[in-house]
């Protein structure tokens, strides 16, 4: 019980896709101009995060190892097919908001790194929680950016005009390269709160490639 | 079980279990997308026609113009909709507007629901302008520096009207003096005209008389136009001096207008200016010690000079002609045809005009005047001067050499070069 609130947890600050992995880097900066398309597209990418590692992990012992690639691809795409129609037809607002990043979750580095690292390796329900924690951790930091960008950028929180912010707004932040300027403070910021990483965990035996490269990638370069 | 065999059928049976999945979601979603997207259409009909809550599709005319999608009548009977669809030079993808219209045949709302111009002509304000507007669209403009995005609008509004006039829903527009003069100097000096069919004249402050109220010429020199006092009578004068007259309705009143010889004398002084630098220009073209005679030719169009040249015996054609170019500029295209009608000679002393806004054209000028040669009235075809990526330039070369071939005929058939 205590190991699967652990994997739920994970990705929600220590192993938080955006902040810490540095993955999902594009809609982050893309979506996060308001809060409400922010909020969509964290919930749509843990729909199919969830879905996807589910699907995975039970297939995993009948999928090849030639071509786990290609069938996790075909797993995420289909899922993410079904959440743009669903979207389409019941949130169509969302959907026209959202536009081309919505089918982007396709290549979205969070879904395949999570299929890759977690849901090919352990249990069905492992995994489900796994994606839910990545899927929520992933909303948590487009939230964040998205509030510092709206609230400050746009005078604005969800579309509603906030009384004198609005007065004072610093219209950078709204822009691609304000994008950028919150997405580096933020990622210091949990940085500098974080726990520092032991040596185990920085080093060979934390990476999560160690099962694959068994600690000679290092030797190599050298 | 080969490994190979094995990863085949599992990547297909995965395919074939997502292709079902989406199938499955498919089958519940798509008549609530097909819904969605059709309040949405619903949504602009409403709001171009005031009051207005149902709409019947009604079904438009076999030969109605593509631009018309879709027309619409107010199940209340309040008035039409109509669903337009048009493309200019500048369309990344189509513009797409639905245009509200009473049952008096006046424009009540436009709303645009799709904007793929490169250059915005004003897409909140200017369709707004037609509001109020009948089928004669009276004061119609428009807009200076994007007017292929705003003629292209215009032209969907027109074939709105021109299709429920067709379909007896409305009644026409009655049309003011001002427009019906400028649509007849449109028809009746074609050689002024544009890529668009637009004249493109210049106000001449001249004293001609009383009986006259205004003077235009043509910015190539393709010919003059004089608007008598009433605004019943529009004179054409080419550049030989050649007089035409036509009444407001466009029907041909030469025979009987009263001041076609006050037409002719009010510019006889104005179309000779050229007459040197054109024969220079030729001259290198047919020969040094070539002998010029110019001659007067009947008909109107972009023909501003045309000679028969002796040059050492050889009984030789020259023309010069102006079309309308890229962006309203005057190219100039000088011909030598030989005896039989054929080109012998040609320059086109600039054949793209405002180089800087083509960027993807291909054109070895030399081959290209090269390949015009031995060209007469029935081999000369629009893919002889068509230029990949410059078309309008490649047009306006194509309407010279038409003229001039067409003015070879009025001078050796009608016995004028004789």
């Amino acid at each position: 019980m205590k190991n699967n609130l652990r994997v739920l947890l994970n990705g929600f600050v220590k192993e938080n896709p955006v902040f810490v992995l540095l993955l999902g880097t594009c809609p982050t900066l893309a979506t996060t101009t308001s809060v409400v398309s922010a909020l969509a597209m964290g919930l749509a990418a843990a729909a199919v995060l969830v879905c996807s590692n589910a699907a995975i992990s039970l297939l995993r012992k009948i999928i090849p190892d030639k071509v786990r690639i290609p069938a996790y691809i075909v797993i995420i795409a289909g899922f993410v097919t079904v959440v743009q129609m669903l979207m389409e037809a019941y949130l169509p607002s969302l959907y026209e908001m959202l536009g081309v990043y919505l089918a982007l979750i396709v290549v979205n580095c969070i879904v395949l790194g999570r299929a890759e690292m977690f849901a090919s390796k352990n249990t069905v329900g492992a995994s489900i929680l796994d994606g839910a924690g990545m899927g929520l951790g992933f909303t948590l930091a487009l939230l964040c950016m998205a509030i510092v960008r709206e609230v400050f950028g746009a005078g604005s929180f969800a579309g509603m005009k906030i009384p004198f912010i609005s007065d004072y707004t610093v219209p950078i932040l709204v822009s691609p390269p304000g994008g950028f300027f919150v997405f580096g403070v933020l990622i210091a910021l949990v940085s500098a709160l974080g726990k520092k990483p032991s040596k185990e965990e920085f080093g060979c035996e934390g990476c999560p490639n160690v099962s694959l490269c068994k600690g000679e990638c290092g030797k190599e370069k050298a | 079980m080969k490994n190979g065999t094995k990863s085949v059928l599992v990547l297909t049976s995965i395919c074939l279990i997502t292709t079902l999945l989406v199938a499955l979601t498919n089958h519940f979603t798509a008549p609530v997308i097909e819904k969605n997207k059709a309040d949405a259409a619903n949504q602009s009909l409403v709001q171009v026609l005031t009051g207005a809550k149902e709409f019947d599709k009604l079904e438009k005319p076999a030969d109605a113009p593509e631009s018309v999608q879709d027309i619409y009548m107010e199940t209340s009977g309040l008035g039409f909709a109509a669903t337009v669809s048009v493309t200019s030079s500048y369309s990344k993808s189509p513009m797409l507007y639905t245009v509200g219209v009473s049952n008096e045949g006046v424009i009540t709302g436009i709303v645009i629901t799709n904007y793929g111009e490169t250059k915005d002509f004003g897409k909140d304000t200017y369709p707004q302008t037609y509001v109020g507007m009948d089928s004669a669209l009276n004061g119609a403009e428009l807009v200076s520096g994007v007017t292929y995005s705003s003629a292209a609008f215009r032209q969907g509004i027109e074939d709105v009207f021109a299709v429920l006039i067709k379909m007896d829903l409305i009644k026409a527009g009655e049309k003011s003096e001002e427009q019906k003069i400028k649509e007849l100097i449109d028809t009746v000096l074609p050689g002024a005209n544009n890529q668009n069919g637009d004249a493109v004249l210049e106000t001449l402050e001249l004293d001609v008389g009383d009986w006259c109220r205004s003077v235009f010429e043509a910015s190539n020199g393709a010919g003059y136009i004089l608007v008598s006092t009433d605004g019943q009578t529009v004179y054409t004068v080419n550049p030989f001096g050649k007089v035409r007259a036509y009444d407001i309705d466009g029907n041909d009143i030469t025979d009987t207008a009263s001041h076609i010889n006050d037409a002719a004398g009010a510019v006889s002084n104005l179309s000779k200016e050229k007459e040197a630098s054109d024969t220079k220009a030729l001259k290198k073209l047919a020969g040094e010690n070539a002998v010029f005679t110019r001659k007067e030719i009947t008909t109107v169009s972009t023909v501003t000079n045309a000679f028969v040249i002796d040059n050492e015996g050889e009984r030789l054609y020259g023309f010069v002609c102006r079309p309308i170019g890229y962006n309203n500029g005057v190219m100039t295209v000088y011909g030598v045809l030989d005896e039989d009608g054929k080109i012998k000679e040609i320059k086109i002393s600039e054949i793209i005009l405002y180089s800087q806004y083509y960027d993807d054209y291909e054109l070895d000028e030399e081959a290209y005047t090269e390949g015009l040669k031995g060209k007469d009235g029935s081999t000369l075809s629009e893919e002889d001067t068509l230029i990949s990526g410059a078309t309008i330039s490649g047009n306006a070369v194509n309407k010279a050499l038409k003229d001039m071939l067409g003015a070879y005929e009025d001078i050796t058939k009608g016995g004028n070069g004789n």
